[in-house]
């Protein structure tokens, strides 16, 4: 049976003496089906906004105030390593399942690779701290307070040639304040979109690839945290009085995505739909998750609650727990374990100023792939196959023949048969097509 | 000679000390002064003093928590015709004080509730509700209708059948299209009404127990019900055909069916994370499934029952007549495809 989960993560601030609720308990692993549980949690850890990724094996918690990143093992239950950091640490994101994004108070980012320990750091590109981050496979997306985007490349930063200065490959900078949250496609097309969220009480998607801004979304509120709809329908925005609003992409009536529409970029929409009230008392929401179906919605918030959403009908589901501290980050898990091929069992810790780096990981299943694959995933039908049937055409039927003769009688005289009927048939609708035309000219 | 004998007692006495005795107190001495006092106090307990009146809202949640979790009759009651005219009389645009959502999970246990003035009271409060909230809940609510609809005590069931009416007028295609609401409410009516769904004799007829007594008073209405369920589940009421409104849009089709869904959770039928549903607990979306299970399952004892019922006189042979032409009516169009060969 599938079942889907997620991760939380809180900032240590015990709101009250709750003796229900353990007190060094940092990171809660829950499971939603069949009815919500907690599964495991993981101890001493307090996280700020957008500072929480966790691949199939490690869980990576930066810390508030600190310039550290504490990593715990999934498989383990346990807190795994201590990893420090030049600087303070405020966002962290994932690429893919190897290589750890830390954004930084000065500005900057530094890729640590899992597996062998590699640690790549940039000049400071943003000029206050990194607020947060998106990833893709192919590029890093960084919001900052100092209200630029930018759009840095993955392969141009892992890059082992020593002289690439690492700078972004453009920067999107329409927003005038602090930017809070990013959510980016899930597309590989070079269409993709990525949406952010802004302290001025703005929505702006954009195409990072290209740069361009394709739609700006006026709020009544500010916008602390964003989930994008899973085919990118419409992306669900968490404000700072605790209500949650849908802002949609695409009008059933149109043809053109509105969003690709030329004519309506520069227009800004105000969003002047009622936004969805929790009945608990109002406080900030600060973190937003999407189930795999899109039907709901889970919200953590400052008061330590966490809250399910209807989003088909717009409205509030049920509380499903109160974990008595701000809850700064939801990470949703996918239902369906990803295919890899090799997994991180302990993490590297990075070493400075090295040139020779060892990869270290499990590897799991077999290179080699079995017949069935190969013919499934080859192009058209493969070479051997088309042979091999081409030859058995071409085979005496030697050994079948002999026993099935007297069926094969039948079938011969029933085939017989049916062609005198359809050539009789024919000749009929030959004649009554002559009498048409007869009667046409005539 | 006699003064001397006294003056010596006398001088004795001085020495001698009281004896002690086993069960008796020691003796007081001479000099003892009584240091004991009265006092009364008044104990007052635990309350929350302050200035401003508690809000409305707070109110409300406070009276919800007393109507589902006290254990006094008159206070349930109250706490729920408090509710009701909380409801009936806010303004209609304004919101609910609380939403449904969270009203009602902890309102439905009290439709099996021991004390009939808190059943009706909540019946009350159920039908000041949306109807579209309802919707959403409504396995839920079935849940509880259905032990209420088999419970041991008379009046339980007769109430539970009110709600089961409610339920019915206010979310029918939720009823029975829900998983589980098919076949499993007509297990519960099946066994409520006696009528065994597996007997292959006719000899025995198993009528004589639901007729007689407090039960038979409940038995026409019962039927009626009935008829109600199965009006809703097989006879189709008119839809408005919703294909070829935009076939304006050449390349795309339908594309109100790829919008984010307006109906609550709508991929239940997929069941994709549940545990896998048996015969009984499936959901039954077309017309023609429903007729395919009432017919292999149910309809020979529905046949028998309504057949027994209407021999008898007077209400349960009228409800029995209505029951009977919903059964033709729904079943009429029904052709069973056998296709186990």
């Amino acid at each position: 049976m599938l079942s889907e989960g997620f991760i939380t993560a809180i900032r240590a601030e015990r709101k009250s003496a709750n003796t229900a609720i353990a007190k060094d308990v940092g990171i809660y692993v829950h499971e939603l089906h069949p009815s919500h549980v907690v599964k495991s949690s993981f101890k001493k850890s307090s996280t700020p906004v957008n500072a929480l990724a966790c691949t199939s094996t490690h869980i990576f918690a930066a810390q508030v105030g600190k310039a550290v990143v504490h990593v715990y093992s999934r498989e383990r239950g346990n807190q795994e390593a201590l990893i420090s950091f030049p600087e303070r640490v405020h966002s962290l994101a994932l690429v893919g399942e190897n290589v750890l994004v830390v954004g930084t108070g000065e500005g900057r980012i530094i890729l640590w690779e899992v597996c062998t320990g590699r640690l790549i750091s940039t000049p400071p590109a943003h000029l206050q701290l990194v607020a947060c981050i998106a990833a893709t496979p192919s590029h890093i997306i960084t919001g900052s307070e100092d209200s630029n985007i930018h759009v840095w490349s993955v392969p141009r930063l892992l890059s082992l040639e020593s002289t690439e200065t690492h700078e972004p490959l453009r920067s999107l900078s329409n927003h005038r304040a602090a930017i809070t949250s990013l959510a980016v496609g899930t597309s590989t097309s070079p269409t993709n979109i990525c949406v952010s969220a802004s302290k001025d009480n703005t929505i702006i998607v954009w195409n990072y690839h290209s740069g361009d801004l394709l739609r700006t979304f006026l709020l009544p509120s500010t916008p602390l945290c964003l989930a994008l709809d899973p085919c990118h329908r419409a992306v669900y925005a968490g404000f700072e009085d605790g209500s949650l609003q849908l802002i949609e992409f695409i009008q059933p009536q149109s043809i053109v995505n509105p969003l690709y529409d030329t004519s309506l970029q520069t227009t800004p929409v105000q969003i002047t739909l009622p936004p969805w009230i929790a009945p608990f008392e109002a406080s900030a929401t600060l973190c937003l998750g999407l189930s795999y179906d899109g039907t709901s919605l889970y919200s953590g918030h400052t008061s330590g609650k966490i809250a399910q959403w209807d989003t088909g009908r717009r409205a509030f589901a049920s509380e499903l727990l109160d974990l008595n501290a701000p809850v700064t980050n939801l990470l949703m898990l996918s239902p369906f374990a990803p295919k890899l091929m090799s997994r991180a069992i302990t993490v590297v810790k990075p070493k400075l100023g090295e040139t020779q780096y060892t990869f270290t990981a499990q590897l799991c299943g077999r290179m080699s792939t079995d017949e069935f694959d190969r013919t499934m995933q080859s192009q058209g039908f493969p070479e051997d196959k088309l042979s091999d049937a081409i030859s058995r055409f071409y085979q005496p039927v030697a050994a079948a023949a002999a026993a099935s003769s007297s069926g094969d009688e039948d079938l011969r005289k029933q085939n017989e048969e049916l062609w005198k009927v359809v050539h009789e048939q024919q000749a009929l609708q030959k004649k009554t097509l002559e009498k048409y035309a007869g009667l046409k000219s005539g | 000679m006699g003064s001397s004998v006294r003056k010596k007692r006398e001088k004795k006495k001085d020495f001698q000390k009281p004896k002690l005795k086993v069960g008796k107190t020691k003796a007081k001495a001479d000099n003892f002064t009584d240091t004991s006092f009265k006092s009364k106090a008044i104990v007052v307990n635990q309350q929350s003093l302050s200035t401003t009146a508690p809000s409305s809202s707070s109110q409300f949640s406070h009276y919800l928590s007393l109507a589902s979790s006290s254990k006094s009759d008159s206070q349930r009651r109250d706490a729920l015709s408090y509710l009701t005219t909380q409801i009936a009389s806010k303004p209609v645009n304004d919101p609910m004080p609380l939403p449904t959502a969270i009203l009602l999970p902890k309102l439905l246990p009290l439709i099996l509730d021991g004390s009939s003035s808190v059943r009706s009271q909540v019946l009350r409060l159920f039908r000041l509700l949306s109807p579209s909230d309802i919707g959403d809940r409504v396995e839920q609510a079935l849940l509880y209708t259905r032990a209420g609809m088999t419970h041991l005590a008379a009046e339980i069931r007769v109430d539970a059948l009110a709600v089961l009416e409610w339920l019915l007028e206010v979310a029918k295609d939720d009823v029975v299209t829900c998983p589980g609401g098919w076949v499993k409410t007509l297990k519960t009516f099946m066994s409520m009404m006696g009528w065994a769904v597996s007997s292959s004799s006719s000899k025995w007829t198993s009528a004589s127990k639901v007729s007689f007594g407090k039960a038979g008073k409940a038995f026409p209405r019962q039927l009626l019900v009935l008829a109600q369920f199965l009006k809703a589940g097989l006879i189709e009421t008119d839809t408005e055909p919703t294909i070829g409104k935009d076939s304006g849009l050449f390349p795309l089709c339908d594309v109100a069916r790829h919008m984010i869904p307006q109906r609550s959770n709508a991929f239940a039928h997929l069941n994709l994370f549940g545990s896998s549903r048996d015969e009984e607990g499936e959901m039954y979306i077309d017309r023609e499934d429903r007729q395919r299970v009432f017919q292999r399952r149910f309809q020979s004892a529905v046949a028998i029952g309504v057949a027994n019922a209407k021999k008898e006189a007077g209400e349960a042979g009228r409800s029995a007549s209505v029951l009977s032409k919903v059964l033709l009516e729904g079943m009429a169009d029904y052709e069973s495809v056998d296709d186990t060969q």
